[in-house]
């Protein structure tokens, strides 16, 4: 019986990993189509992604401060709809080559910028503390469940004793889904619900937002922005949840105390009244931000808004994504700081030198950012320069991209960066939050992140300098041996805590290989590959980890009282191959071009491909996705076990294969992992000592999102957003469903 | 090796043919159950029509249709591979209910392969 799942695991496989390759990145787009809009605003109802060449310094990067001043120029500014224009703004240098505009004439944020508030080693600040609303024990406030993006909840009702009674209590279908089948392109929905102000609140793939009553599911409000439902930048539709705020003492009677905010494929951020789901007239023009107004460089596609603001105290942190796989020169990486009460910029973060910006972009942010309060510092996931996989054109340092990067919350001014791969030609964008989590450690207390990333490293840094707690070494890795590409001699490598997948890649599958009758091993032996950060290479390159991760965008979890960091990860390998420019072009006049991606004007296009046989077999070993348990305190892996299960056709495959996952993980307090993730469309409780599997339930799709754990009226309960990624199955849904103890 | 006779009963096709009969009603129960995780898939497609024609060789068995021997040979062991692939596809399928009636089927199997007729002969 063995033997049959494991020639049925591996055929089920095939789709899936060939399917899988651009989806994990900021993604080219395709044209769809705008759908009939439905639903009127507020109307009260019954019922980058995905995206760096410099010789190494290794140590924690207090990057070179920049001397040039100027603001970024030289492309085609893209005009905003409705009227809204950027008001003039002012530049000013910070670490690592970035800068930081404002608004011209705005005293207070220039005073901000270019004083003593940024770029300072920061310790706790007697005028920073959390905001008091986002304390509430019972809440999950924002899209990591808290600023330190630690994914914990404090909740204990639900036990690993009590777990498998859990039951479902109820469930709500958004109705915005697509499979792709119609006009729309097919949804991706990977949302986390926010539990706050009594309301379950959620965004949808076709950007609205619902308002839940959190213990039955029925409807509170809708809000629609009838915002265009085309695939601007990513091939599909997709939402990262909402974002929520509050005054701190919010007036009685008057609307837009509290706001919840969703952001559009197309650039615009709608604010809305929490409790009547209306349209905040006073943010931006009548309740919607465009932010494209300062998309001004190399303005190929609009700033796609699809992961959920940072909101820390009265500002919203903003984030993009966009396509990084098509162009060489396009929009820079840039995180926006918008007052939100009134959407108004307070700064503007550049992680790029205006030197570059002709020939490079992206470097952006597309992953959710973390928040230290106490010490008013925001941590950035800076992904990688575009083009992705030619660095030739953009030889110089560029410290802060594909980094985590520590900026000032006052000023957007860069306090410490460090650069996670060097001039990076392999689409390893740092990718997920930075965990927050004080760690007890020889008698000491440091305040530490904990940085997953594609390549597969967990980075634990002091939060502070940005210096790590566990060792970085700089090894020498490949050279390029591609005309006019220099790969970085050196790369940052971590060995404790222990990778979340081998240092090798696995290896050729026995069972793959017979079924292609040495198809494989024949082709393994083709490629270049010579370990880690192989660069590409014209004949192929077993890239290991490849853009997908390693780990992907939602990041570990923490239980801070414990210090036990839970992450879930992807085993996967592609084939990396340059094709010069001429081939390319005489592909694609004979149309021979699918998998391939243009890179602009670069010397060299690229093909991605997922190592598979003709069969549609993966070739390397599994298993394929792994959960797996660390001790911060000692750096220990405690456990690591195969995660999920894969489904084709209907049927699912060993345990001991694992899954492809995408989404994350949240711990409880009793000692407990709630996740989703897994292509089985299942969710799952897991004992976060041992890492068994307690309990699990069969949802409609793959719940590509975390959960929400809160606690409302006395009861426990969990939530998650089911809406599935056709990149695991092709399924998708538009479930959110509910789970707690009997009452 | 026997003459060709006529079974002395048909017991063990008959519990073939009912377990099979369970299995496609379980089957189609799955195909058409949104929320299963396995509805409208091709598994539960298959497992429907293998299940099915269990039930359509059982009954040319345990009806003595007129077949020779070889032929009642042949059925009898493409019988036992529809029962057993649809047996795999239930446990891959996780569609526990329909993996016992196949396994009844088995049982119904053996029954008529060691004390029913003599298909083989």
């Amino acid at each position: 019986m063995n033997k049959l799942r494991t020639a049925a695991t591996s055929a089920a496989l095939a789709l899936v990993f060939a399917h899988c390759a651009p989806a994990f990145s900021q993604d080219a787009g395709t044209a769809g189509q705008t759908p009939p809009q439905e639903q009127d605003a507020a109307e009260p109802q019954a019922g980058s992604t995905g995206e760096t060449a410099a010789p190494p310094t290794g140590d924690a990067q207090p990057a070179p401060a920049a001397e040039d001043t100027a603001g970024q120029d030289g492309g085609t500014a893209q005009k905003p709809d409705d009227g809204q224009t950027a008001p003039q703004l002012a530049t000013e240098p910070t670490k690592g080559g970035g800068s930081v505009e404002h608004p011209a004439g705005d005293g207070e944020a220039q005073a901000a910028a270019s004083g003593d508030g940024g770029g300072e080693a920061p310790a706790v600040k007697a005028d920073k503390k959390p905001d008091a609303w986002m304390q509430d024990q019972n809440s999950w406030a924002t899209f990591n469940g808290d600023l330190m993006a630690q994914k914990y909840s404090p909740a204990d009702e639900i036990t690993p004793d009590n777990v498998g009674n859990l039951e479902k209590v109820w469930e709500y279908h958004t109705g915005d889904v697509s499979d792709g089948s119609g006009d729309l392109p097919y949804t991706v929905w990977s949302a986390t619900p926010l539990f706050v102000n009594n309301t379950l609140y959620i965004g949808t793939p076709f950007y609205k937002i619902v308002a839940l009553e959190p213990d039955t599911g029925k409807a509170k409000w809708t809000f629609d922005p009838k915002a265009k439902l085309e695939a601007l930048t990513q091939p599909a539709l997709k939402n990262r949840g909402v974002a929520y705020w509050q005054a701190e003492s919010p007036e009685q009677g008057q609307p837009c105390q509290k706001i919840v905010y969703i952001g559009t494929m197309d650039a615009k951020l709608y604010g809305v009244d929490a409790d009547t789901g209306k349209a905040c007239e006073n943010f931006g023009q009548n309740g919607m931000v465009d932010v494209n107004q300062w998309n001004t460089v190399n303005a190929k596609w609009p700033l796609s808004l699809l992961q959920a603001a940072t909101v820390y105290h009265d500002t919203l942190f903003l984030g993009w994504a966009g396509k990084d796989w098509t162009d060489a020169a396009a929009p820079p990486g840039t995180v926006f700081a918008l007052d939100a009460k009134t959407g108004k910029l307070k700064w503007m973060f550049h992680a790029l030198p205006n030197e570059v910006i002709s020939r490079t972009g992206t470097s952006n942010v597309w992953a959710s950012m973390s928040v230290d309060p106490e010490r008013g510092l925001l941590y950035i996931p800076v992904s990688s320069p575009s083009p992705n996989y030619y660095g030739g054109n953009r030889k110089e340092e560029l410290p802060l991209a594909t980094s985590v990067t520590a900026l000032d919350t006052d000023t957007g001014k860069v306090v410490w960066s460090r650069q996670l791969v060097h001039h990076d030609i392999w689409d390893l964008d740092t990718d997920a939050p930075p965990t927050l989590v004080d760690i007890k450690k020889d008698g000491k207390t440091i305040p530490a992140l904990v940085q997953s990333g594609k390549q597969g490293f967990l980075y634990v840094l002091n939060r502070e300098t940005g210096e790590p707690i566990y060792p970085i070494e700089e090894r020498p890795v490949p050279k390029s041996d591609i005309p006019g590409e220099e790969a970085a001699p050196t790369q940052p490598y971590v060995a404790k805590p222990e990778p979340v997948i081998p240092d090798q890649w696995p290896g050729v599958s026995a069972l793959a290989d017979a079924v292609g009758f040495g198809e494989c091993s024949a082709r393994a032996a083709k490629y270049r590959y010579d370990g880690r950060f192989t660069p590409p290479s014209l004949e192929g390159t077993i890239a290991y980890p490849p853009t997908t991760g390693g780990t992907e965008w939602g990041g570990g979890a923490v239980d801070p009282n414990t210090g036990i960091y839970v992450v879930n990860s992807n085993s996967v390998v592609q084939i990396y191959t340059l094709v010069p420019r001429k081939e390319f072009e005489q592909k694609s006049q004979e149309g021979e071009t699918s998998g391939y991606y243009a890179q602009g004007d670069a010397p060299y296009a690229f093909k991605l491909e997922t190592f598979l046989n003709w069969a549609g077999m993966p070739c390397w070993k599994g298993p394929y996705g792994m959960l797996a348990a660390y001790d911060l305190k000692t750096g220990e892996r405690l456990w690591n076990e195969p995660f999920g299960q894969v489904q084709k056709y209907g049927f699912y495959m060993p345990e001991s294969w694992g899954s492809v996952t995408i989404g994350a993980p949240v711990i409880t307090k009793s000692g407990l992992i709630f996740i989703g993730a897994s292509m089985d469309s299942r969710v799952r409780a897991i004992d976060l000592k041992s890492g068994k599997v307690l309990w699990k339930a069969l949802v409609d799709a793959p719940a590509v999102s975390m959960p929400a754990v809160y606690t409302y009226k006395g009861r426990q309960y969990v939530t998650f957003a089911v809406g599935g990624n056709t990149i695991l199955l092709p399924k998708v849904a538009d479930q959110v469903v509910t789970f707690a103890l009997p009452k | 090796m026997s003459e060709i006779s006529e079974p002395r009963t048909a017991g063990g096709a008959w519990l073939v043919v009912a377990a099979s009969a369970v299995g496609s009603v379980v089957a189609l129960v799955n195909l058409v159950n949104d929320g299963n995780g396995i509805a409208w898939s091709f598994g539960a497609w298959l497992v429907l029509v293998s299940s099915l024609l269990v039930v359509v060789a059982g009954v040319i068995l345990a009806l003595h249709l007129a077949l020779s021997g070889w032929l009642r040979g042949v059925l009898a062991i493409l019988l036992l591979l529809g029962i057993l692939g649809t047996g795999a596809a239930a446990y891959f399928l996780t569609a526990w209910i329909l993996l016992v009636a196949m396994g009844v089927a088995l049982v119904g199997w053996v029954i008529h392969v060691a004390a029913d007729p003599s298909p083989l002969d």
